[in-house]
């Protein structure tokens, strides 16, 4: 009698494990709505099928926007895909805090996988010891401006930030735009506030709420910032009506000469591509800013995706064989190549694959740099991104003073 | 019908407002034909510019960007079915609801009102469970059903105002003549209400065709996609080809409208068969 | 006497009998969600964790939440705007199609159902560049008949930005009340207006004192529909403007998507979602009801 039970119980769960057996794997995706996203899926996977003929994919692909709303939907209705695209951060760790991701901590440490990446993005996808993703590329932010207008006019590049501030004036003076921003979806504003707390407070911020530092604060710092960044939008320096503006917009600006600096990221490359004959493409640091108590040299670079593997997948091997397939050297000089991106793999972002410009910012610029601070945005607890988002808006319309704004970013990173 | 009237001063005025209004509505239209000429490089350039030379690689690039006619064919199939399910239920129920008054219809009324006014985001999780438990994730049913599901109240509110205007006698006469309800909704009322059922069905079919968020969270596999979905494969996050993207919502857009001009004739010939005389 | 309980009882039989398809399939797929979005509103819950239970806590949260009935609050002038620049514009420009200029009803017809077919995605980048302060033709059109000084950055300021959504929203589905209403003018009879022009009624007044009164039942039906329609509003705010800068256009649906897609707070959402629902529908009915009363008069009167 107890047999038989035992030998149902045995079937039932045989049969349960059934649909997902060995080397069937549905796999999450956000490289869409892109030419080079796509190209470089259509091209990695295309490659496993050849390297991997026993493991059938069961792919689902969606643009960004889209993807979120897909995922935190078979999120929510208990049934997420095997292996599936993740922001780091914030958005990770809702799903790690909720036990939903398998921690790739044995596999990592097999085969000098874990050592293949660079540490500094390997612990924005890792938890208290854990880590719950792998992850794919960097970007970094920097200043971007057009070397020939530059030239042209006989500007500069600064070194301070009271030389920013000059060749701003210098540049409105011209009846142009200084820096072209674009902040409808706000996570364009937050590079000005970042860089400005990195340099007046320090790295590490943030991330130091994340880890449950309780000494952890933005400190009167951010107040300063937050003020800074008021002065810069009271003094025009932004394009009018930025906050209604999309950055593909703040772009058009940058790129047809009427806005002549752009704080933004590594992407700006790819978004050069269509510029006008004789523009060319030039980047310089964040300016120090004079007192500052951060270390002038820091670097505000983040990874910008991953992949995880859900705790409930029947078939973590071939899901780790994909993470490994996707994140070897030669998928990802792949991926620097195609979309002129970092990536978080040793040695893949090769000169050859990244251009001059990319492997200049890879190679000299993130080399040299003391620190390099994730995306505050990315990092936080998503309800802390959403305060942070409308603050930033809020400061720079002048509906919100600066010191409310920090202290509301403040509250929201220590609330639990 | 209507009786040839004489052209005035009236009518003069009339239609010089009306055309520069429609130039204005239909502004984005000729505005995305031309842009699809331009190249990406022209398009950022200057939006608004004419195109300098005359270039159909935007559509190349949309039509092998992604899987077009595919996806056109999965949108089709989606709002037919949904389209041809809303519209039998609103015309019974719209029949109901004006041709009947039991005591009990205002609830009715009221919990149809309120199932029109569930925020889709709410319903998604619960809908994912359901579909998925009945096994029609990732398939046309699983769009169609629920699609049909709420767009359902608002046709029957449509259906209820059309029959609402045509006059009781109509009913009355026939139930004099000892026909079934069912009879006089079969023989008196659905020939006359071919015109309401034909505007509830383009209204529908409006909806479903641009419908984003059931189709993008319900399917999965790239071959059931709709052209709304498959339109996000164009619209970037940080890098957009303006013309290609408009393109592909071009050629999306035109399957719609050839619709439309094809059964703009059915809604007139069907007026004009149909119009009570009062 | 026995003939009128006979017709009742079988009228009650057939009005169950035509309702119950369209009842049991709405109910279907709605019952559930519904009951899903009350229940979850009692709970916190981020979506992949276990939900903790707070009673009507997300309730009060929400009773204080001056963000959620600022959205509200929109989305009843949203609601008013679209009843006066959706339905009724449309049901003037119906009398005109219909009545004023026949022969050219058709083509007009299809140029208003033209933005009502293109994407909102395509209608919401046009607008986004139509607002640009710097290449955008609004402005460039105030420059050119002498109001530069109007000249804004439309979208970005708190001002102005939720009315520039709501311009966009009147523009992209009047075409469907057009449509809607282009039928139901027809279908009034000449003979009425025939009257009326031997008294030596005008066009002013034929529209207000004959088609209004005629269509009335279509007035109404399209005034819930742009009600709901407005409550629900989501896809163009959200291209436009994302409910910014800091909730200045903010609505409902996109505050409702951002805290349980954004936020990953699925549990206040839902209370979110659950009040909109019931403020929604208990507007949209008393609405209904009332034009109903309105309507009456009006028969009455003509």
């Amino acid at each position: 009698m107890r047999l038989k039970r035992l030998l149902i119980a045995g079937a039932a769960a045989a049969l349960a494990a059934m649909p997902a057996s060995a080397g069937e794997l549905s796999f999450w995706h956000a490289y869409a709505g892109q030419q080079d996203k796509v190209e470089f899926i259509d091209f990695a996977l295309g490659e496993f099928a050849k390297a991997h003929p026993e493991v059938k994919l069961e792919v689902v692909a969606a643009e960004q926007s889209a993807y979120k709303t897909k995922l935190n939907t078979a999120m929510a209705s208990g049934n997420p895909p095997d292996v599936f695209y993740t922001l780091p951060g914030g958005f990770l760790n809702a799903f790690v805090k909720g036990g939903q991701m398998y921690a790739l901590d044995e596999e990592l440490a097999r085969d000098g996988w874990r050592d293949s990446f660079l540490e500094s993005a390997i612990s924005q996808t890792s938890k208290d010891g854990h880590t719950y993703a792998v992850p794919v590329d960097v970007d970094s932010v920097v200043f971007w401006y057009d070397k020939a207008r530059f030239a042209e006019n006989g500007w500069t590049v600064p070194k301070t930030y009271e030389e920013l501030l000059a060749l701003a004036e210098k540049v409105k003076g011209e009846g142009l735009v200084p820096f072209s921003l674009g902040n409808k979806d706000s996570w364009p504003a937050t590079f000005w506030f970042q860089y400005l707390e990195m340099r007046l407070k320090g790295s590490g911020v943030v991330s130091a709420f994340v880890n449950g530092d309780p000494d952890a604060t933005l400190g009167a710092e951010a107040t300063k910032a937050m003020e800074k960044l008021a002065e810069l939008a009271k003094q025009e320096y932004f394009p009018i009506g930025f906050n209604g503006m999309s950055d593909q917009e703040a772009n058009m600006l940058f790129l047809n000469g009427q806005a002549a600096m752009m704080l933004n990221g590594t992407w700006q490359i790819g978004a050069s591509a269509d510029a006008p004959e004789g523009f060319e493409l030039g980047y310089f640091a964040f300016p120090a800013v004079a007192g500052g108590a951060g270390d002038q040299s820091d670097v505000l670079a983040g990874v910008a995706a991953s992949f995880g593997v859900s705790q409930k997948a029947e078939n973590k091997a071939d899901a780790v064989t994909l993470l490994k397939f996707l994140t070897s050297r030669e998928v990802m000089t792949k991926y620097v190549e195609l979309r002129k991106t970092m990536v978080t793999v040793k040695d893949a972002t090769t000169e050859t694959a990244a251009g001059p410009v990319l492997y200049d910012i890879s190679n000299k610029l993130m080399k040299a740099a003391g620190h390099l601070d994730p995306f505050y945005d990315t990092a936080m607890p998503p309800a802390a991104t959403n305060i942070y988002y409308t603050s930033l808006q809020g400061v720079l319309d002048g509906s919100l003073p600066p010191a409310d704004a920090a202290k509301r970013i403040e509250d929201a990173l220590r609330a639990k | 019908m209507t009786a040839v009237r004489r052209w005035n001063l009236t009518s003069t005025i009339v239609l010089a407002v009306l055309t520069a209004h429609v130039l204005m509505v239909i502004f984005p239209f000729f505005w995305m034909i031309y842009s699809t000429f331009k190249t990406n490089r022209e398009f950022m350039r200057s939006v608004w510019s004419l195109p300098k030379s005359f270039s159909l690689d935007a559509y190349v690039g949309a039509w092998s960007g992604g899987a077009l006619g595919g996806y056109a064919v999965n949108s089709l199939l989606i709002m037919a079915g949904a389209t041809l399910i809303t519209v039998v239920l609103a015309t019974l129920a719209g029949f109901a609801l004006a041709a009947y008054r039991p005591r009990w219809i205002p609830a009715v009324e009221l919990s149809m009102t309120a199932a029109m006014a569930i925020p889709a985001y709410v319903a998604l999780v619960p809908l994912v469970v359901m579909l998925r438990g009945a096994g029609l994730l990732d398939t046309h049913l699983g769009v169609i059903l629920p699609t049909a599901a709420f767009n359902v109240p608002v046709s029957i509110f449509i259906m209820q105002a059309f029959f609402n205007t045509l006059p009781r006698d109509l009913f009355d006469a026939a139930r004099m003549d000892g026909a079934s309800e069912w009879k006089i909704f079969l023989r008196v009322a659905l020939p006359i209400a071919r015109p309401a059922m034909f505007t509830v069905a383009i209204v529908n079919m409006i909806w479903v065709w641009n419908d984003f968020l059931f189709p993008v969270v319900f399917i999965n596999s790239p071959s059931r996609k709709t052209l709304p979905v498959g339109l996000t494969d164009f619209v970037g996050e940080h890098i957009t080809n303006y013309p290609v993207m408009l393109a592909a919502i071009l050629i999306a857009a035109i399957a719609p409208l050839v619709l439309f001009v094809f059964f703009e004739r059915q809604i007139t010939a069907a007026l004009i068969g149909g119009a009570v005389k009062g | 006497m026995s003939a009128d309980t006979s017709f009742a009882k079988r009228s009650n039989r057939a009005a169950i009998l035509f309702l119950s398809p369209a009842l049991l399939f709405v109910f279907a797929f709605v019952a559930y969600p519904v009951a899903y979005a009350g229940w979850l509103s009692l709970f916190r819950w981020d979506g992949a964790s276990m939900p903790v239970f707070l009673g009507a806590g997300n309730f009060v949260r929400l009773a204080g939440d001056a963000i959620f009935w600022q959205a509200l609050f929109r989305n009843i002038l949203v609601a008013l705007s679209a009843i006066v620049l959706q339905v009724f514009l449309a049901l003037a420009i119906a009398y005109c199609l219909v009545r004023i200029v026949p022969a050219f009803s058709r083509i007009f017809l299809f140029f208003y159902l033209v933005p009502v077919m293109v994407s909102e995605i395509c209608i919401g980048l046009l607008w986004r560049f139509m607002y640009n302060p710097y290449f955008g033709l609004v402005n460039a059109g105030l420059s050119a008949i002498g109001l530069g000084g109007l000249k804004r950055g439309w979208l970005g300021e708190s001002e102005t930005a939720f009315t520039a959504v709501v311009v966009v929203m009147s523009f992209t589905y009047l075409g469907l009340y057009v449509l809607l209403f282009v039928a139901a003018v027809r279908n009034v009879p000449e003979s009425v207006y025939e009257a009326a022009e031997i008294d030596g009624a005008g066009d002013f007044r034929k529209f207000f004192s004959i088609t209004v009164p005629m269509v009335w039942d279509a007035v109404r039906a399209n005034s819930l529909l742009a009600i709901i329609g407005s409550l629900k509003t989501f896809s163009l705010v959200f291209v436009l403007t994302n409910g910014g800068p800091n909730h200045a256009s903010e609505v409902v649906s996109t505050y409702l998507y951002k805290m349980g897609f954004g936020s990953f707070e699925m549990g206040y959402a839902a209370a979110i979602g659950f009040a909109q629902m019931v403020l929604t529908a208990l507007g949209a009915w008393i609405a209904f009801r009332y034009m109903k009363r309105i309507g009456a008069g009006a028969g009455a009167w003509s």
